[in-house]
């Protein structure tokens, strides 16, 4: 309900900006971590199906109910889930679109500031010559702020510098802001991309060590071994990695969207976005870490080592190996590509909010962006001095793995059951530019549900280890009085720390599991305290109506 | 490289490459809708500005010149972008005497543009020098 002139500037620029939304660190960094701990070539199959059966889907739900929303002035997802049905609880799931989207900005903008400080140091040539245990130190000494060579603590000052260029871009608007940032980081990001990829694939064999060639690396992601495909495990991590990537199930899809006009076509700008994210993720994305790591180092130090980190503490090594003036040119690419990936998600992530106070408690675009600054910086802060601790992580698995797995089940069932398919079925179609082929209406009242249902439940009570034989044998000491054996990353076990039992004093000093659930309770009194804002705000309606 | 692996990869990345191309072509080819809508908006843009350009003739005012700090921005920032800035800076007041009120304007708000571009990149080399000259 507000009189807010934003839009978008044009078709394209939108379609950037959501893909630009969706493209995130991921891209690079998770999808082939994940593809080489989950069968190798054989986790494209999964990955694909997941994408048809779950993502195409809630790409779908999540841009036409932004669309619909954006019809009644609401640009933020309490609102919008709020104008789809008359039952009032809706809304607070609603909460879900804003508060993920805080939490995981808060530590998405320090891994941004990260790549910031590593791509002027490429620049600068301080990597050349450093071997991994130099990097190695100087990443652990970088993020841990008690140590000497910080000093002035670089680590928080480049923080805010990023943090400041976010609430700066926000607070420019749609499409003065957001879009033109788009319109340049985009084919930047694309245009890094391809020449890694293309140094990656011409690399071929570098005679380090018997197998050390970028063609193994490159075989060892893409060989298939069709066997696997019975494991849950790989079907698992596949949907997991379409969720993550498409950015789905945080809010920030329907926020975008809901500036769109009713007869703007959704169904086809949907599919260019998520294509293109495929198409960053699955060609670029698999060209990079992976196949250079391997070229460099053999296929057994990547299978021991793959993981995010290996951004950070390995690629500027490898590229290092180019020579000179090839290995400035290779880290300025790579560091400034996952700096514009993660500044065009966590400028998404910021919408979701400037949409909400905007709407509901008329704030101008600069007081809202530096509301949002001061929100973030508070939230962000713990992880920066905890870092260490495990506060870092604890931020992700709950704003950046279970909330949006959360909101994603409860948009699907309100859309497909509450809000109805026919009346649905008519919010995608509608000003279509493309032919929304009808297999998608039962998919999604049935298929997209039930895939989100699964994953939810089983990452609430995945037993030991997670294999499908796990589970049985976990059924059987359940039955047989002995208890469910929990993995230490199910839900409930995350909760209330059954495997380890709670110990926060420890020595006579707090124990990482302390600063763990401080952080936890923190983002639990973050949660509340915009729902307490959803509460004023929908007060401040119910006045506005009756009087 | 093995012949499964291979197959996988040129399958997969063209299935990906062409779907996307496909799709992205679509929206740029797609009839535009809003079309009468933007025409309907640029009209009274225009007539926006000769509306200015008229009042502007009757207050006998000239357009604010950006003089000083296009020179600023040519000594401190960036000088090509500054130099646009003075020349068209120097064009506003011509204009204005010739009595071109709509050209004085626009000299005006060009010198404005590169003025501003100016001092932002110098703004960026600055702050890109200080990180560069401070970092750990």
């Amino acid at each position: 309900m507000s009189n807010t002139t934003e839009s978008w500037g044009s078709r394209v620029g939108l379609i950037l900006a959501m893909a630009g939304n969706a493209v995130g660190l991921g891209n690079f960094l998770r999808f082939p971590v994940q593809a080489v701990q989950n069968g190798g070539g054989t986790f494209i199959i999964p990955y694909l199906v997941s994408f048809l059966l779950m993502g195409i889907p809630l790409l779908w739900v999540e841009w036409a109910m932004g669309r619909f929303g954006g019809r009644f002035g609401d640009h933020s997802t309490p609102f919008i889930l709020d104008n789809m049905t008359h039952k009032r609880f809706w809304k607070y799931f609603g909460v879900f679109g804003i508060f993920t989207n805080m939490g995981v900005m808060a530590y998405y903008t320090y891994i941004e500031s990260w790549t910031l400080t590593y791509t002027l140091k490429s620049l600068r040539g301080d990597f050349l010559g450093m071997d991994l245990d130099a990097l190695d130190s100087f990443f652990n000494g970088y993020v841990d702020l008690g140590s000497g060579i910080n000093f002035p603590v670089w680590a928080l000052l480049a923080f805010l510098i990023t943090l400041s260029i976010n609430i700066y871009i926000l607070s420019r608007g749609l499409s003065a802001g957001i879009e033109k940032v788009a319109k340049i980081a985009m084919p930047l990001l694309i245009g890094f991309g391809a020449f890694l990829a293309i140094m990656s694939w011409t690399t071929g064999s570098t005679g380090r060590c018997e197998d050390c060639s970028t063609f193994v690396g490159l075989n060892f992601l893409w060989e298939p071994d069709f066997t696997t495909l019975a494991n849950p495990k790989i079907w698992l991590a596949a949907a997991g990695q379409i969720f993550f990537t498409l950015s789905v199930g945080m809010g920030t899809i329907h926020c975008y969207s809901s500036y769109l006009k009713q007869r703007d076509d959704i169904a086809l700008n949907a599919m260019s976005a998520g294509w293109m994210n495929g198409f960053v993720e699955i060609v670029l994305g698999s060209a990079v870490v992976i196949p250079i790591a391997v070229g460099y180092l053999g296929l057994d130090w990547v299978v021991e080592n793959a993981g995010f980190m290996m951004a950070f503490k390995t690629m500027p090594f490898l590229f290092d190996q180019w020579g000179g003036v090839l290995a400035v040119i290779a880290g300025v690419a790579w560091f400034g590509l996952l700096f514009f990936a993660g500044i065009t998600s966590s400028l998404a992530m910021g919408t979701p909010w400037m949409g909400f106070v905007q709407d509901e408690f008329g704030w101008s675009k600069n007081r809202s962006a530096l509301l949002l600054g001061i929100a973030i910086l508070a939230m962000g802060l713990p992880t920066i001095f905890f870092f260490e601790k495990g506060v870092f992580d604890e931020y992700d698995y709950w704003t950046g793995t279970v909330s949006l797995v959360i909101f994603a089940l409860a948009e699907v069932i309100l859309f497909a059951w509450v809000f109805g398919m026919d009346k649905g079925w008519k919010e995608i179609t509608d000003g279509a530019d493309m032919k929304v082929p009808r297999i998608y209406r039962p998919i999604i009242k049935y298929v997209t549900p039930l895939f989100i249902g699964i994953i939810f439940l089983t990452s609430l009570f995945k037993p030991l280890n997670g294999e499908l034989s796990d589970w049985s044998t976990a059924f059987n000491s359940l039955f047989s009085g002995q208890g469910w054996p929990w993995a230490n990353d199910s839900i409930i076990n995350q909760i209330f720390h059954i495997n380890t039992g709670v110990q926060w004093v420890a020595d006579g000093h707090f124990t990482n599991m302390f600063y763990v659930d401080m952080s936890r309770f923190f983002l639990l009194a973050c949660f509340f305290a915009l729902v307490a804002m959803v509460k004023v705000a929908s007060n401040r309606r119910k006045q506005r109506l009756s009087a | 490289m093995t012949k499964s692996a291979l197959i996988m990869i040129i399958l997969t990345q063209g299935i990906v490459l062409v779907v996307t191309i496909y799709f992205f072509l679509k929206v740029l080819t797609a009839p535009k809708k809003s079309e009468s809508d933007e025409a309907l908006e640029s009209i009274p843009s225009t007539s926006n500005l000769s509306q200015k350009g008229l009042e502007g003739a009757d207050n006998q005012r000239p357009p604010k010149t950006w003089l000083a700090e296009s020179i600023l921005v040519t000594l401190f920032c960036c000088l090509p972008f500054g130099i646009v800035g003075i020349v068209n800076a120097s064009k506003v007041e011509s204009k204005y005497h010739y009595g071109d009120y709509l050209g004085a304007l626009k000299a005006s708000d060009n010198a404005k543009k590169w003025t501003t571009y100016g001092f932002g990149i110098g703004i960026v080399i600055l702050v890109l020098n200080f990180f560069l000259f401070f970092l750990p």
